[in-house]
């Protein structure tokens, strides 16, 4: 359930496909398929890659099934893997003002090889930090990440989380979160615990020290024993994990964002990098009169600011089709 | 105006004192809302697009930058224009390259950043240096500036202005913390504004009525009988003879007395502590390699196609460009925003509200050269200070103007000073004390130290020349380690360390040059002077250069960071990377 992100979906793509792909991955997925398809059609030439790379996916997500026994067997693929780590959400009120945060958590799966089973390790979601600070009160509500991930680490990492890492808040009453969130956060989080299934293997005995639980058990984290409500993404998972379709989604991610930065600064730079050497070339662009100002002045005093701040705005909506094309694709 | 707080005095310290206790005011007010650390020094990350756009720009237009613009348009006309814009657009550099990855990295200082990327501790204390040495040698024109500008206004001495600023910016970060310091600096950047647009808006109105012009073949004339003290070493050059009074040092003859002196067209040198008095109407000297005539001045390249002129034009493009980003009060900012997008909105609407006042300071230091001419010879940083009285007259409205803008130039070094302490006492606070909340107060204390006592100490240079080097120093450091950090998946800590380290003294040595001694005037002098030309490229190449030569640093979990740093937060892709560091 870690990877379903159906609590957020509802903002970002009102529609039939929130409450329409229950459990039955494959129809669900050749629905939305079609209307990817159709959204990079309505984008224009600038996304003129996605139906490419839409296509990519699915192949490779194709072959990954072929491969690993379908959807259903992630699972045991996940069981089976080793050092596996994962805190279990009843450490959420563990680590005393004092403790250690239980950094080793996150951290195996760094020199860890990469599995690669369509669903490997589970630590990943263990990460999606639910809380972040941004998701205070006045935030947006598709600001909070997929907030299912298991919420146990959000309460002894606040410490550093709040303030970037700048002041470690003394997180002196565990139970209590400051005033400013409080509802909010315990709401949600209550009401997704209860609505998770209780998994058979979890260690349900609350474990006081994460770093006991941390090499020696693993929580499965549920996909396919998840019933009803949501339908779960597994792209997130695959992106996060590096496997075959997500390195392509992120570097593709990457990339376009990049090109996207470079093509504007080239830009901008050649706009503006030209103009000394033609004022030194031809002086008379100085002595020419243009609505009663000189044209340097005009140009530099006045016409440059506005210039800036279209560029500025169009390469926001450039960068944020980019994006949305990537949130598309990681959640078809 | 050295007589004892006349009336236009008085009213500009009135005007002055006035912004510091609203400033204090709602500073104050700000600690009501204040519940925890993270609220003392975030903000809590719940303040609006448009109070947060206000607060940055409020923040980022600091009094040196503006009074140094219009100095610079007043001595250099169309080619001055080029630093202007070099400042705003630093704001679409960083949107282009670091403004929604630097929000998603949760990153609070350029420390934070580097730790998150790239593990390691030498890389950390690196940046922290860094940090301090930019926050210091930027608090350093502020400090004299607030000195210039209570000299200027009011004749009191200039150490005065800087320890009266130096104390209110202490009151209001030590009372209120950031959340507070957001609405003061929100409230400050409108009051900037309307104190510039305002005499803009007035002294145009009055041109257009006037039919004087700016496009004569001739040097500007003193408009009165006028007084010139020569504070650093000048060379001047006429293109008119001109006779005036001169006690001092001037063309290397002691002149003890008032001595009757008449220069030829050409150049001439006047040493430091001269001063020399003009009859009204007398031609003005200008600076060396200046324009010296108006229409020299209103034409771009006044030098001719002279490679120099093009050298210190696209030098400061790029230290403006690419050094803004690196300002570490800049980067706390971007912090305060909910998310990555808001951060790229935030930004564009920066982008609008810095272009607006920066046409306003343009106004204003094209019109100094018609109403305040004396100015260009020395103290041109005066120059928005002096106009509204030389424009207007010595009359009521006249001082009620110059009040104004004096409130403005109060509310913009008081704006700068204070975000600039809370950034340093925030990393000295995290990186160099590690102490508790009430230790930030300490951090703040001693963040104002350093700065004050080189502001006292230290003879002030012109802005013009000042604050394109701190970019400049900013842009060979930070820039090449948050653009890499952010786009290349390559960067390794060992690259990151030795870039920053030469980028840093690169430009380090080239602001020692510039403070410590007299250029010559030529290729070499001009890039000591504006010295990012060759450090920013030198530090990128150094930064890729060791980065592909430790390639087995790269850090094993790169692809997980750069995921966080572009992946949108709606979808939870993204880990907080800095959850992962350690308590200590």
């Amino acid at each position: 359930m870690s990877t379903s992100i159906d609590g957020d979906s509802p903002s970002m793509r009102p529609g039939p496909e929130d409450d329409g792909a229950g459990d039955d991955y494959d129809a669900g997925y050749d629905l939305e398929g079609n209307r990817v398809g159709d959204r990079d059609d309505d984008l224009g030439p600038e996304d003129s890659g996605a139906v490419w790379l839409h296509e990519e996916i699915q192949r490779r997500i194709a072959a990954g099934r072929r491969a690993s026994k379908g959807r259903h067997s992630r699972h045991e693929v996940a069981s089976s893997t080793t050092s596996i780590s994962y805190v279990p959400r009843h450490s959420t009120a563990t680590p005393g003002p004092g403790a250690l945060p239980p950094e080793p958590v996150s951290t195996p799966a760094r020199g860890l090889p990469r599995v690669p089973a369509a669903w490997s390790s589970p630590d990943p979601t263990t990460r999606i930090p639910p809380v972040r600070p941004t998701a205070g009160p006045g935030a947006t509500p598709d600001a909070r990440p997929a907030a299912e991930g298991p919420a146990p680490r959000v309460e002894g990492h606040r410490r550093t989380m709040l303030a970037g890492g700048v002041a470690k808040v003394p997180v002196d009453d565990q139970g209590a979160p400051p005033p400013y969130r409080s509802g909010d956060l315990h709401g949600v989080r209550k009401a997704r615990l209860d609505a998770v299934p209780i998994v058979p293997g979890d260690p349900d005995a609350p474990d006081p020290d994460p770093h006991e639980s941390m090499d020696s058990r693993r929580v499965r984290v549920v996909l396919s024993e998840r019933r009803g409500g949501a339908r779960p993404v597994r792209t997130v998972v695959d992106v996060q994990e590096g496997t075959g379709v997500g390195e392509l989604l992120r570097s593709n991610l990457i990339g376009a964002q990049l090109a996207v930065a470079l093509r504007f600064a080239v830009g901008t730079a050649l706009a503006l990098g030209a103009l000394p050497v033609l004022f030194a070339v031809f002086p008379e662009i100085g002595r020419t009169e243009l609505l009663g100002l000189r044209v340097p002045w005009l140009l530099l005093g006045l016409l440059v600011y506005p210039f800036l701040v279209l560029v500025g705005l169009w390469h926001t909506r450039t960068a944020e089709r980019v994006e949305q094309n990537f949130a598309d694709h990681v959640q078809d | 105006m050295n007589a004892p707080m006349t009336t236009p005095a008085l009213l500009g310290l009135l005007a002055m004192l006035a912004v510091g206790v609203a400033s204090a005011i709602i500073g104050m007010f700000g600690i009501r809302m204040r519940r925890s650390t993270s609220d003392f020094l975030v903000a809590s990350r719940r303040v609006g697009p448009v109070a947060n756009a206000s607060a940055i720009s409020g923040e980022y237009l600091s009094a040196a930058a503006f009074l140094g613009i219009a100095a610079s348009i007043l001595r250099d006309g169309a080619d001055g224009l080029w630093a202007a814009v070099a400042y705003v657009g630093g704001y679409l550099a960083l949107l282009l390259f670091i403004a929604a990855p630097l929000r998603r990295s949760g990153a609070y200082t350029v420390p934070d950043f580097a730790e998150a990327r790239l593990p390691s501790a030498g890389l950390r204390r690196v940046c922290t240096a860094v940090v301090l040495l930019i926050g210091t040698l930027y608090l350093l024109p502020q400090l004299q500036g607030a000195g210039l500008v209570l000299r200027t206004v009011t004749g009191l001495p200039a150490w005065s202005g800087a320890v009266g600023a130096a104390v209110i910016v202490l009151l209001t970060v030590i009372g209120g913390g950031m959340r507070s310091i957001t609405f003061v600096q929100a409230f400050q950047f409108w009051l900037k504004f309307a104190a510039l647009a305002i005499p803009a808006m007035v002294i145009l109105s009055l041109f257009m009525t006037d039919n004087r012009t700016l496009d004569r073949p001739a040097p500007p004339r003193f408009p009165a009988d006028a007084v010139v003290d020569i504070t650093v070493d000048a060379k001047l050059q006429t293109v008119e003879p001109v006779t005036f009074r001169a006690i001092g040092v001037v063309d290397g003859v002691d002149l003890p007395a008032a001595k009757m002196i008449t220069w030829e067209p050409g150049e001439h040198v006047v040493a430091r502590g001269s001063r020399l008095e003009f009859d009204a109407g007398s031609p003005v000297p200008a600076v060396i390699n200046r324009p010296a005539t108006d229409q020299a001045w209103i034409e771009p390249m006044s030098r001719g196609d002279d490679p120099s002129q093009l050298l210190t034009i696209y030098s400061t493009l790029i230290a403006g460009f690419l050094g803004t980003m690196g300002l570490p009060h800049v980067l706390v900012r971007f912090y305060t925003n909910p998310d990555g997008r808001a951060a790229r909105r935030t930004t564009i609407v920066v982008l609008a509200m810095i272009g607006s006042f920066y046409v306003a300071v343009v106004l204003l230091g094209a019109f100094s050269r018609l109403y305040t001419p004396q100015l260009m010879m020395s103290g041109s940083d005066a120059a928005v200070l002096l106009l509204p009285t030389a424009a207007l007259g010595d009359n009521v409205f006249g001082w009620l103007l110059a009040a104004l803008v004096a409130a403005g130039a109060a509310a913009a070094f008081l704006a700068t000073s204070s975000g600039l302490v809370v950034s340093l006492a925030g990393v000295l606070f995290t990186d160099v004390m590690r102490g508790r909340w009430h230790h930030f107060r300490l951090a703040a204390v001693l963040s104002m130290v350093v700065p004050l006592a080189l502001a006292i100490s230290v003879t002030r240079l012109d802005f013009a020349l000042t604050i394109p080097l701190v970019f400049a120093v900013a842009a060979s450091t930070f820039c090449p380690l948050l653009v890499l950090g952010i786009w290349w998946r390559g960067l390794t800590a060992p690259g990151a360390i030795t870039g920053v380290v030469v980028g840093g003294l690169l430009s380090i040595t080239s602001v020692v040059a510039a403070m410590f001694t007299v250029l010559p005037d030529n290729p070499v002098g001009i890039l000591l002077y504006r010295p990012a030309l060759i450090s920013v490229p030198a530090a990128f190449m150094t930064m890729v250069l060791v980065s592909r030569l430790t390639r087995s640093k790269v850090p094993p979990d790169v692809d997980r960071t750069l995921l966080t740093l572009h992946a949108p937060e709606r979808l939870g892709l993204g880990s907080d990377r800095l959850e992962r560091r350690s308590p200590g």
